[in-house]
């Protein structure tokens, strides 16, 4: 008889894998990735694919050059590029495009120690070096122009919330075109039916739990309310769906107790409408789930659940 | 079903292909080997009583121990001894499997009958766990015990010798829950069995029905979800009450028994024959015919092989148990003990070894733990060998049932870990008394 393997307990192990969790996600951002295409024009796409496969790349790359295993089969640089180029304008140059992708990955991804050592989302990292940097220094904007084709006339050049700011709500567009996405807005966060459809897949498929982004999308909505804001409009605008369903439920960067990601979720949407109110962005979100992710170890401490059958106090 | 907000859910697989199959009784031919193992259980290891040469009988008395913790070895054949060392009993079967004409049928008139009858019967859990039977059956203060829950979950992937001992000997199981619900003297009986498990659940709800002395006696249905034979998740499961941690059943006041000892005890106390044979199922890849075999305590593997038509594929990996708790053998040249409730065999293609990646952080781990534990850190503490935020992560309260290493999609070895992370704990504690 051959040498038996005497490896221990348990010997058998459920068929689910992280690569089929990363392409789980992958599929529930194809929805808006279709929609945005139709909202934005084929551009939309290019700009999807460059930022993939720069992430890609890039992080092939570090790890070649740092001698370190190749990690690019587990899709997690994939998800990344997608999220990425869905907080991007659709007339953002490709070699900018490229620029944050790269720095994306390397800086707040890979220097970190890769997949499940970063400490705030990379995607959300990457919208904040776009606002902070491509904007204010480089002058592009945030925000892409609407597919021609499709001819909307009652929307100005602005972004929704910009309207709101400004006092002009006769020309602020219709929950229906804010729901189906016809705005402008970055590439991926326009569309909610189309996010709203991959994040019910994702708690389909238990890749997610209803903890972060129901308590999300609910606190922006109950906190729109107090505030005297339209709440149904504030959780239509901005980056709300992409963020509540995409982003801050990022394994990596959220909590993975029970108490903890409902904390996180209820503190990213204070923050979130805190910078909407009083803030000089007109949307919080980046900033939100940036901030919240920092607390992650001290939110998970505090939410240690009780053990069956463990009475003593819990510090 | 479709439920958006039901956390993960991990299921794990049944497999039960022997669970329609008749128990084929397993006769050694003569001339076959039993290795009786004098450490049978958990506790102390026997003495043998007996020495080379002396011929025994089936149920004759070949080893035993004075230590608290323990229960007698009989001869589970009729035959020669052949050896006898420091580990075990060799007896050489002269293929008639004559039981020891002085066997009769325990004399009972008081608890403490009772409880020595069942010690002598050298009955341990039959479930896996392998605990002297005696000692749960002799509660100190009976006063304190309400109910008796018997246990027939077995979640556990393959086996099926819990419920084929319900469906061959739904009699036996029931007048054994009824002399030990009258022994400690409670009414409230309840017999725990996942939902899967149709043939046995009715079963045992036609006995119960055509016979009115059972009528305290009732069949829980619980959801088929693993682990729910684990003690303190069955308790919980069927009477919502919480064992705590370092407390024993009875504090909740509760006694726990396996289906099989029960359905043995039934037995017992009717004929008198003691602990000499057991049901194995013997499943997985290996295997040509998967079955459950009522085989001698001591049979080796090889032989109960044998009895399933040999290996279809070579085994690759041998399993006393089933696949998410069971104990790797070495060989087939082992014995079963009266704790082995199946050997699972697997070949090649169940066999893998899994590479392990990063952890995604997906906490997969936690939502899945049925003591509500951190698995993943613990996983992490323990590899830094962080003994301080060791001691705040309640490892003792886990039942080492495997889910948090079964779920993984990063194929980590977390339950693993939480042993050694166990072990790191009582080394620090002994270490703190020396």
């Amino acid at each position: 008889m051959k040498t038996l393997m005497t490896t221990a307990a348990p010997h058998i192990l459920a068929p689910f894998k992280t690569n089929a969790i990363m392409l789980d996600v992958i599929i529930a951002l194809m929805p808006a990735l279709i929609a945005s295409s139709f909202i934005f024009g084929p551009r939309a796409l290019l700009v999807t694919l460059v930022s993939v496969m720069t992430c890609v790349v890039s992080e092939f790359v570090y790890r070649k050059l740092l001698k370190k295993k190749t990690t690019i089969g587990d899709l997690s640089a994939v998800v990344t590029g997608i999220l990425l180029a869905f907080n991007m304008p659709v007339h953002f140059p490709v070699w900018a495009t490229i620029l944050t992708a790269a720095a994306t990955i390397i800086l707040l991804k890979e220097l970190f120690g890769g997949l499940g050592f970063n400490l705030i989302n990379p995607a959300m990292g990457g919208r904040a070096l776009l606002r902070v940097f491509m904007v204010v220094m480089l002058g592009l904007p945030i925000y892409g122009q609407l597919n021609p084709r499709l001819a909307f006339d009652a929307i100005g050049q602005a972004t929704p919330m910009v309207y709101q700011a400004a006092g002009m709500y006769e020309i602020v567009p219709s929950y229906w075109a804010l729901f189906l996405g016809f705005r402008f807005g970055t590439i991926g966060e326009t569309s909610k039916v189309a996010l709203l459809i991959g994040g019910l897949y994702l708690m389909y498929k238990r890749v997610i739990t209803w903890h972060i982004p129901i308590t999300y999308i609910g606190s922006v909505f109950v906190l729109a309310f107090l505030f005297g804001q339209d709440p149904l409009f504030s959780i239509l605008t901005g980056g709300i769906f992409l963020g509540g369903f995409f982003m801050a439920t990022d394994y990596a960067t959220s909590p993975m107790t029970k108490r903890g990601k409902i904390i996180f979720a209820v503190g990213i949407a204070v923050i979130t409408m805190g910078i909407r109110l009083f803030g000089v962005f007109y949307d919080g979100i980046a900033f939100g789930i940036i901030t919240m992710n920092l607390l992650v170890p001290f939110i998970e401490k505090i939410t240690k659940p009780k053990a069956l059958g463990v009475y003593k106090e819990v510090a | 079903m479709f439920n958006l907000f039901k956390p993960h859910q991990i299921r794990v697989p049944h497999w039960k292909h022997t669970v329609a199959k008749e128990t084929e009784q397993l006769l050694l031919k003569k001339g076959t080997m039993v290795h009786l193992m004098l450490s049978q259980h958990i506790g102390a290891a026997c003495e043998p009583v007996v020495t080379v040469g002396d011929h025994v009988y089936v149920g004759q008395i070949i080893a035993q121990s004075s230590a608290f913790v323990s229960a007698p070895i009989h001869a589970s054949v009729s035959g020669v001894i052949e050896v006898v060392d420091d580990h075990k009993i060799i007896i050489k079967s002269d293929g008639k499997g004559t039981i020891d004409p002085t066997v009769e049928p325990p004399a009972i008139n008081n608890d403490d009958d009772f409880v020595q009858a069942v010690k002598s019967s050298g009955l341990v859990g039959l479930g896996g766990a392998g605990f002297p039977t005696y000692i749960k059956f002799g509660v100190k203060d009976k006063s304190q015990i309400d109910t008796l829950i018997i246990n027939a979950a077995e979640c556990e992937p393959f086996i099926t010798t819990d419920a084929r001992e319900i469906i061959e000997n739904t009699a036996d199981v029931l007048e054994g829950i009824l002399a030990l619900g009258t022994h400690l003297d409670v009414t409230n009986m309840i017999i725990g069995i996942e939902s899967h498990n149709k043939a046995a659940i009715s079963s045992l709800q036609k006995e119960i029905s055509s016979h009115s002395n059972y009528k305290n006696i009732k069949v829980k249905i619980l959801p088929s979800k693993y682990p729910q034979g684990a003690e303190k998740v069955l308790i919980q499961s069927c009477l919502n009450r919480i064992v705590p941690l370092g407390k024993l059943p009875s504090d909740v006041g509760v006694v726990v028994s396996n289906v099989s000892s029960i359905g043995f005890l039934g037995r017992y106390l009717k004929t008198g024959v003691p602990l000499v044979t057991r049901r194995v199922t013997i499943d997985g890849g290996a295997v040509t015919t998967p079955k459950n075999i009522l085989a001698p305590i001591g049979t080796l593997v090889k032989d109960l092989v044998d009895c399933c038509g040999g290996y279809q594929l070579p085994p690759a990996k041998i399993l006393s148990g089933g696949p998410m708790m069971g104990m790797p053998l070495e060989s087939d040249d082992l014995p079963i003990t009266k704790r082995s409730n199946a050997v699972t065999i697997f070949n090649h293609v169940q066999a893998v070894e899994h590479e392990e990646i990063e952890c995604i952080r997906c906490a997969r781990c936690i939502d899945v733990c049925p003591v509500n534990l951190l698995p993943v850190a613990i996983d992490q503490n323990v590899r830094l060998k962080n003994m301080d935020e060791l001691q705040q992560l309640d490892l003792n309260a886990c039942i080492d049932c495997g889910l948090c290493s079964f779920s993984c999609p990063s194929n980590r070895t977390l339950v693993q870990n939480i042993r050694v992370g166990k072990g790191m704990l009582r080394e620090l504690a002994q270490g703190g008394q020396a």
